[in-house]
């Protein structure tokens, strides 16, 4: 479409000069080339002023709505928690955001995936406190069957796992020898719930091991 | 019933009948058109009446425009030249949506792409608007595109209440309680589409008997 609109850009006068008949144009080779070339290039000119016009708006939006989330499985953290994400090398798709106030560690909020669900790959949002306790789970999208697997987003689910530990905290349904209670008639939902969760804890671990690593490795070099 | 016989209808007196879309030539309930989004999308009433006014926005302006090009729009590529019009006004609608209502963009994501193919804006602009003036086509947008929204509120409305025990997200049963789950899954989308077009055929024949 591009090559042939472009060509014929400087063609609308021409189009336009016609006396408005009655009857719509002739249909000739000429005459269809031209009139949807130009149709073509006005729209694509008018996309990409709307494309202009919305981008920030949309990335800023976006943005906003990973904050909420954050603060909603950890409030009171006071960095740009987005600035200082760390990204964990094996699995792009992990993302940790360190949490402070003030510059004192709160905890961490981690956005981690699965894609053992009934549906498409959910996604979400877990608040780990810097003790290791859980503060908070938010699904950030999902398409699980309404009513039955979509209840991984309420709060009667969501309870169980506020505040526990995550050292001692088995990241599993009962049925699978965990201690997670599952949704009745969406067990597969809650698995993957808890993949994602376990996800996240392995993540976070595999972060804090590295930053060890790191520190060690600046103290060995001031030595 | 009336179908496709509205151009000429619409010729003989340019009646600016903003009704008809409502009731008596409703897009879903009477011409069955645009099944895809009327079906899928009414899991809850926000999500009919959103899709709803999203198609509605659309009609209005492909009506329009393809009514103020139909002269200059060769017989031949009518049809591409409609669509790519109508896929740009979609995709425009979409990015607006998803800066200022990101939240409705969420919930009807796929679904607003899908209106390019929704029968009901081509249909209307072969129909109508390549037939019509500017202003009859505004109308004739605005009718059916309130038709259209009417009829999905509707069918969302039914279906959250039914299923969900709630209405735009108000929940009047108890919170952890949930409704004939059905209702929100896709076989209830037909059933309840059924039971409206019952009704409103009823309610149709019952008009056209008081007037005689």
């Amino acid at each position: 479409m591009s090559k042939k609109t472009a060509q014929k850009q400087d063609q609308p006068k021409q189009v336009q000069a016609k006396p408005i008949g009655k009857a719509p144009l002739r249909s000739s080779l000429k005459n269809m080339i031209i009139v949807l070339g130009t149709i073509c290039t006005l729209s694509a000119l008018l996309l990409s002023i709307t494309y202009v016009g919305t981008k920030d708006l949309i990335d800023s939006t976006e943005k906003q709505k990973q904050i909420d989330a954050i603060a909603s499985v950890l409030p009171g953290a006071n960095n740009d928690a987005l600035e200082e994400r760390i990204f964990i090398a094996a699995d792009p798709d992990l993302i940790v955001f360190p949490l402070k106030q003030n510059g004192a560690l709160l905890g961490f909020a981690v956005q981690t995936y699965s894609d053992q669900a009934y549906a498409k790959r959910i996604t979400m949002i877990v608040g780990i406190d810097v003790k290791g306790a859980l503060t908070g789970v938010k699904v950030l999208s999902h398409a699980e069957t309404p009513g039955l697997g979509s209840k991984i987003s309420s709060k009667g689910f969501q309870k169980q796992f506020i505040n526990q530990e995550t050292e001692n905290f088995v990241v599993k349904v009962k049925q699978d020898g965990g201690q997670v209670d599952a949704i009745a008639a969406a067990t597969i939902s809650s698995r993957a719930f808890c993949d994602a969760l376990q996800r996240a804890l392995d993540g976070l671990k595999r972060i804090k091991a590295e930053q060890v690593e790191a520190l060690r490795q600046q103290s060995e070099v001031h030595e | 019933m009336s179908e496709l016989t509205t151009p000429g209808l619409a010729k003989k007196k340019p009646s600016i009948d903003l009704l008809k879309g409502i009731l008596r030539e409703n897009p879903v309930f009477t011409l069955l058109l645009g099944m895809c989004p009327t079906l899928a999308v009414t899991s809850s009433a926000m999500n009919g009446l959103g899709m709803g006014l999203s198609a509605l926005v659309v009609l209005m302006a492909s009506n329009v425009t393809i009514s103020l090009l139909k002269n200059l729009i060769p017989d031949q590529v009518r049809i591409p030249a409609y669509i790519v019009l109508i896929a740009s006004f979609v995709t425009i609608l979409e990015m607006l949506m998803k800066a200022f209502l990101p939240d409705l963009y969420e919930s009807l994501g796929i679904f607003i792409p899908l209106i390019v193919v929704n029968c009901i804006i081509l249909g209307r602009a072969e129909a109508f608007a390549a037939k019509n003036t500017p202003f009859a086509s505004l109308i004739d947008g605005l009718s059916m595109g309130l038709g259209f929204a009417a009829a999905l509120t509707l069918l969302g409305s039914v279906r959250e209440i039914l299923g969900e025990g709630s209405l735009f997200g108000y929940k009047f049963i108890e919170e952890e309680a949930s409704g004939i789950l059905i209702f929100i899954l896709p076989p209830g989308a037909f059933i309840t589409l059924g039971f409206l077009i019952a009704l409103v055929s009823h309610l149709q024949k019952k008009i056209i008997r008081a007037r005689r």
